[in-house]
C-alpha cells in the first residue's frame, strides 16, 4: 500500500484565501411520480462549512446535492447561494465544483487537461491554466503523474484528480458525492484526511453525500440525517451521537441497544433495576408506561460474576475494543463494548453482572 | 481382482473404469490441444466460405488465353464504360454519396441516441424499434413509396407547357438531380439506422455518459462543448464503427439507384456494364472489393488508439 503522497501546504500556496458561500434550501420539494424524494427541506449552510447529508438509500440526500448542483429543479421551494435564488440557473453557470463517486475523468484528456478543463472554460489562457492545474495537482501530490491519463491512475488517484479538477475554478461550493465510496479502506482514511485539511484551508463552503456514518462523522462540522426526504437531525457530530433527536438518527448512526423499562416521576425512567434520567426533554411519558429504551454498546458496564444477569455469548475484536453480544436471563440479547485488554476477562460463556452508566437515556416509545 | 459369475464383485470396478475422468497434466494438454485443433477447423470452414468466392474470381481473371496467366482484364478496366461514365467516375460519384450519407447519419443520429440516452430513457424502445424498420420493410417498399410521392407531386403528364410545379416537387426534382443525388443519400441514412444505431448505441452505453456531461457542464462546459470536446472523443470508436457501416452499405446497394434509374453509383454501373467480356466484369468487381478494402482500412487507421487509448 503506497503512504499518502507529500502534499504543498497550503499557506504556501495562492489558494489560502479562498472562501466559501452560504447555501440554504428552503421549503425545497421534489417530487418523481408519486415518489416525494424531497419533503420541504428546510437547511443553512454557513460559509466555510463542511455539512455531511447522512441517510439509507432514497433518504434524498443526493436528490439534495442535484439540486445545489443544478442536474435537477425543485418542485417547489428556493436553493440559495449568498442569498441569490439559484433554483433556476444551469449548472454551467453556478460556479460550483463537485466530485462524483464513479470520479468521471475525461478519458481522453491527461490528468492536467482535466484539472484545467474548467479553467479552459472560463477562458483562461495556457499559460496560466497549465500553472493552476499544475499547483492544483500539487496540492493533491499528484505533479509527478500531470501528463497520464485516467486508466493509468489508481482509483485514489483518480479522485485525488477529480478534487483538484473540482477546486481548480476556485468554487463558491464544493460538492462531494459519495467521493470515496469506490475506494478501498486504506486508500479512503488517507483520501478522507486530505479532503478535510484541503476544506479547512480553503475554507470552500463543502456539502458531502455519504451513507457511511463513520465518514460523516469524522469529516463533517455538522451532519445532516435524512429519512424519506426530510431532514431528521443536523447538528454537530458528537451532538447527533450523544444526544439523538429521534429513534430513527440513534438507530442510524451508531448502535443502540433496545432494553424495556418503565417510567418513573420527574422524567426518569427505571431501566435494569437503576433509575436513570430520561433525555426526552419534556416529552416524557407519565409515570408508569413501559417504554423501550435506548442504550450505546459503551454505557453497558460489565463485571464477571458467577452469578451474574448475563452469559457472555460472543466477543468480536474491534482493534481498541471489544463488542460482546450478551443473553440475558429472559432471553433477551444486549450488546456491549469494553476495552481490548478485557477481552482475556470476559470469554464466551462467562457470567457477567451488567450495569449502566449513569448518564440521559433515550426513549422510544 | 476376481469376479464371480454374476460380476457383483467385481461390477463396482468394471464400471467405474470408462466413467471416471481423465484428470492430470497430460490429460490437459491432450484437451488444450483438441480445442486448438478445433479452433483451427472453425477457422479454416470460414475463410473457405467467404474468401474461396473470390479466389475463385481472382484465378479467372488471371486465366490467359493460352492457359496461362494474364493481367489483360485488369488492364481494360480503366478504359470500359457503360456508355456514359468510367470506373473512376462511379467509384467517386458512390463515394461522394457515402461521405454525404456518413455526414447526415453522424448529424442525425448521435444527438438523437445522446438525447434518448440522457433525457428520454424511457423512448428508448421506440427508437430502437423504429431504427429496425429499414430491415422489415425490403428496400423496394421504401422507393416505390419514394417514386410514388414523386409521381403525386409532378405536374400531370398532359398538363401545358408552362404550368405551375408545386414546391414539393422542385424539392424532390432538386433532391433527385443527378449531378447532387442528395435524395440517395438521404435514403441511405434511413436504410443504414439499424446498424448505425447499434454501433452508437453500444459506445454510448461503454461510456458513463450521464456523468461526463454533469462533470462537464459542473466545470462551466456549454452544450455544444460536451458534445464535441468530452462525448465526441469518448466515443470516436462507435462513430466511426457507424461510418464504416454506412459506407459498406452505400457502396454496395444496388435496388434504389436503379429503380430511381441512376447509372453512376458503382454498383448500378458495374450491373450496366457490356457483358462482352466476363473477365472484365470480373476484374472490376474484385479492384473494387479491394479498393473499398483499401479505404476502409485507411479509415480504421485514423481510429488508432491515441496516448488515451495506449497502456503504460
Amino acid at each position: 500500500m503506497s503512504s499518502l503522497p507529500v502534499t504543498t501546504p497550503l499557506s504556501e500556496s495562492s489558494f489560502a484565501t479562498q472562501r466559501g458561500a452560504t447555501v440554504e434550501y428552503r421549503g425545497v420539494r421534489r417530487v418523481f411520480g408519486a415518489t416525494s424524494a424531497l419533503d420541504g427541506l428546510d437547511l443553512k449552510i454557513e460559509p466555510g462549512e463542511l455539512l455531511a447529508l447522512l441517510g439509507p438509500s432514497g433518504c434524498g440526500k443526493t436528490t439534495a446535492l442535484r439540486l445545489l448542483a443544478g442536474f435537477d429543479t425543485p418542485t417547489a421551494g428556493d436553493v440559495l447561494v449568498d442569498d441569490k435564488d439559484v433554483s433556476h440557473t444551469p449548472a454551467n453557470k453556478r460556479d460550483m465544483g463537485m466530485v462524483f463517486q464513479s470520479y468521471s475523468l475525461f478519458p481522453t484528456m491527461s490528468a492536467i487537461d482535466n484539472v484545467g478543463f474548467g479553467l479552459r472554460m472560463r477562458g483562461q489562457g495556457t499559460r496560466d491554466r497549465r500553472d493552476r492545474a499544475g499547483e492544483l495537482l500539487d496540492l493533491v501530490g499528484l505533479s509527478e503523474h500531470a501528463k497520464k491519463y485516467p486508466h493509468q491512475l489508481s482509483g485514489g488517484q483518480q479522485q485525488r484528480v477529480a478534487l483538484a479538477r473540482a477546486l481548480a475554478v476556485r468554487p463558491r461550493v464544493l460538492l462531494l458525492d459519495e467521493p470515496l465510496s469506490a475506494l478501498d479502506a486504506k486508500v479512503r482514511e488517507q483520501l478522507r484526511d486530505e479532503i478535510r485539511r484541503i476544506q479547512l484551508e480553503l475554507g470552500v463552503t463543502t456539502v458531502f453525500v455519504t451513507h457511511d456514518q463513520e465518514e460523516a462523522l469524522s469529516m463533517a462540522d455538522r451532519v445532516g440525517v435524512m429519512r424519506a426526504g426530510k431532514l431528521e437531525q443536523c447538528d454537530a457530530p458528537a451532538v447527533l451521537y450523544d444526544r439523538p433527536a429521534t429513534p430513527f438518527v440513534a438507530e442510524f448512526v451508531g448502535t443502540m441497544n433496545h432494553i424495556p423499562g418503565r417510567t418513573e416521576e420527574g422524567g426518569r425512567v427505571r431501566v435494569l433495576g437503576q433509575v436513570l434520567p430520561s433525555d426526552a426533554e419534556g416529552a416524557v411519558p407519565p409515570a408508569g408506561v413501559e417504554v423501550d429504551v435506548l442504550v450505546r454498546p459503551e454505557a453497558v458496564v460489565l463485571h464477571p460474576a458467577p452469578d451474574g444477569d448475563a452469559v457472555v455469548m460472543v466477543s468480536t475484536f474491534r482493534g481498541s475494543s471489544v463488542r460482546i453480544r450478551l443473553a440475558l436471563r429472559d432471553g433477551s440479547e444486549l450488546l456491549a463494548d469494553v476495552a481490548s485488554h478485557r477481552a482475556g476477562e470476559l470469554a464466551a460463556g462467562t457470567h457477567v453482572s451488567l450495569s449502566l452508566l449513569d448518564r440521559p437515556v433515550l426513549l422510544a416509545t | 481382482m476376481t469376479t464371480g459369475i454374476g460380476g457383483i464383485a467385481g461390477a463396482p470396478d468394471l464400471a467405474a473404469a470408462p466413467t471416471t475422468p481423465e484428470t492430470g497434466p497430460s490429460a490437459a494438454a491432450r484437451r488444450s490441444r483438441n480445442a486448438r485443433y478445433g479452433r483451427w477447423l472453425i477457422l479454416l470452414v470460414a475463410a473457405i466460405y467467404f474468401l474461396g468466392p473470390l479466389v475463385a474470381a481472382i484465378a479467372f481473371t488471371l486465366k490467359g488465353d493460352n492457359g496461362g496467366i494474364s493481367f489483360a482484364a485488369y488492364g481494360d478496366i480503366f478504359t470500359t464504360s457503360n456508355g456514359q461514365t468510367g470506373l473512376g467516375g462511379a467509384l467517386l460519384y458512390s463515394l461522394l454519396i457515402a461521405a454525404v450519407s456518413i455526414v447526415i447519419t453522424l448529424a442525425l443520429m448521435l444527438p438523437t441516441q445522446l438525447l434518448v440516452h440522457l433525457r428520454l430513457p424511457a423512448w428508448r424502445p421506440l427508437v430502437e424499434t423504429l431504427t429496425l424498420l429499414p430491415l422489415v420493410f425490403p428496400p423496394i417498399v421504401l422507393v416505390v413509396g419514394v417514386s410514388d410521392v414523386y409521381a403525386w407531386a409532378a405536374p400531370p403528364t398532359n398538363a401545358a407547357a408552362g404550368t405551375q410545379e408545386s414546391f414539393v416537387f422542385h424539392i424532390l426534382k432538386f433532391l433527385r438531380e443527378d449531378s447532387h443525388p442528395l435524395l440517395l443519400a438521404l435514403l441511405y441514412v434511413i436504410l443504414a439506422m439499424p446498424f448505425t444505431f447499434r454501433a452508437l448505441d453500444s459506445g454510448i452505453r461503454a461510456i458513463d455518459a450521464q456523468t461526463l456531461v454533469e462533470a462537464a457542464r459542473n466545470l462551466g462546459a456549454g452544450w455544444s462543448t460536451v458534445l464535441f470536446r468530452v462525448l465526441m472523443p469518448c466515443l470516436r470508436t462507435a462513430l466511426v464503427n457507424a461510418a464504416f457501416l454506412c459506407f459498406a452499405l452505400v457502396m454496395g446497394e444496388f435496388t434504389i439507384s436503379s429503380v430511381l434509374l441512376y447509372t453512376k453509383p458503382f454498383p448500378v454501373w458495374l450491373a450496366q456494364l457490356p457483358t462482352t467480356s466476363g473477365q472484365v466484369q470480373a476484374a472490376v468487381s474484385v479492384f473494387s472489393l479491394l479498393l473499398v478494402e483499401v479505404i476502409l482500412l485507411v479509415l480504421g487507421a485514423l481510429n488508432v488508439r491515441g496516448p488515451a487509448g495506449r497502456k503504460e
